[in-house]
């Protein structure tokens, strides 16, 4: 009888222990997370608003990558943006205003705010993240 | 190990995983979070084709699934080592990059489902290895681990194509 019971617990606490043992590693890792983007690269201390980082990969992907090329590498007529040390502000002036080949506010309000998150993600701060200050 | 990234702090190794898989990853796709959804989806789809089987392995669907018991049997297993394969890029991004988030009610609920996906996989494998449980264990297993993979593509692939864009 206590032995039939025992192996019960026995045969129900293998899975138990499997599911919260691989649920815990899984929920550790996500926690530290350890390859993030930074928070972003370039926004370390920044003023600038930055929006939704996912939203923006997808716009720069249907409005930008055509010149700046897929993810930012380069590749077309606009510069790369990976790990470019230019700054948030250069960036944001640069959406605004144009320049080049760029025409002005390609994007704006939410849009822009969605782009410049993930563009922050992209290219490399200057030391100290100063410049990202408007 | 190395210099720190002094605007940010990190490793610069670990900041260089991110846009080496973004680099990657845009090869085919427009953005990580499009193939993300895409390779989910395939291993939503491919999980359907696992409920299926699996319904006709515990002799329902005859009609509609005429196939002999082999065939689906190895159709369910390799329909699950696929659909395991195919969700390995997205936890790697999910788990690894983005990390925990509980910013919406849609990101935490997908975050949570996310960290149990594994565990119940885990517990469904052992469930399959042994025959010393009962015979409604391995269908709830199952079951729940379906439930679970359609939670997490709901609060993610179907939010992007509804929400976002749908495409590559």
């Amino acid at each position: 009888m206590a032995g039939e019971q025992s192996s019960r617990v026995r045969l129900a606490a293998r899975p138990l222990a499997a599911f919260l043992v691989v649920s815990a590693i899984v929920f550790t890792l996500a926690q530290l997370h350890v390859f993030r983007p930074g928070v972003p690269k370039a926004a370390a201390g920044a003023a600038i608003e930055l929006g939704d980082g996912y939203r923006g990969e997808t716009i720069f992907g249907q409005t930008c990558a055509g010149c700046h090329g897929a993810g930012g590498a380069g590749g077309g007529i606009g510069p790369r943006l990976v790990d470019d040390p230019i700054s948030l502000a250069r960036v944001k002036a640069q959406i605004a205003t144009g320049g080049g080949a760029m025409p002005p506010a390609l994007v704006t309000g939410q849009k822009e705010k969605d782009v410049l998150a993930y563009v922050a993600t992209l290219i490399a701060a200057p030391a100290g993240g100063a410049s990202t200050t408007p | 190990m190395g210099d720190r990234d002094p605007s940010t702090g990190e490793a610069p190794v670990l900041a260089n995983v991110s846009s080496t898989y973004t680099e990657i990853v845009t090869i085919v796709f427009s953005s990580t979070i499009a193939a993300k959804s895409w390779l989910a989806t395939v291993a939503v789809v491919l999980a359907v084709l696992q409920v299926l089987t699996a319904a006709r392995i515990y002799g329902r669907l005859k009609r509609f699934i005429p196939l002999p018991y082999r065939v689906v049997a190895r159709t369910h297993r390799y329909s699950g080592r696929l659909a395991l394969l195919f969700t390995l890029p997205v936890i790697f991004h999910c788990v690894f990059i983005l990390g925990f988030q509980t910013t919406t009610t849609r990101t935490l609920v997908h975050s949570i489902a996310g960290s149990f996906v594994y565990g119940v996989f885990a517990a469904k494998v052992i469930f399959i290895r042994s025959r010393a449980y009962p015979g409604w264990v391995l269908p709830v297993a199952g079951g729940t681990l379906f439930a679970t993979l359609s939670t997490l593509w709901l609060t993610s692939a179907y939010w992007y194509f509804t929400q976002v864009r749908f495409g590559f």
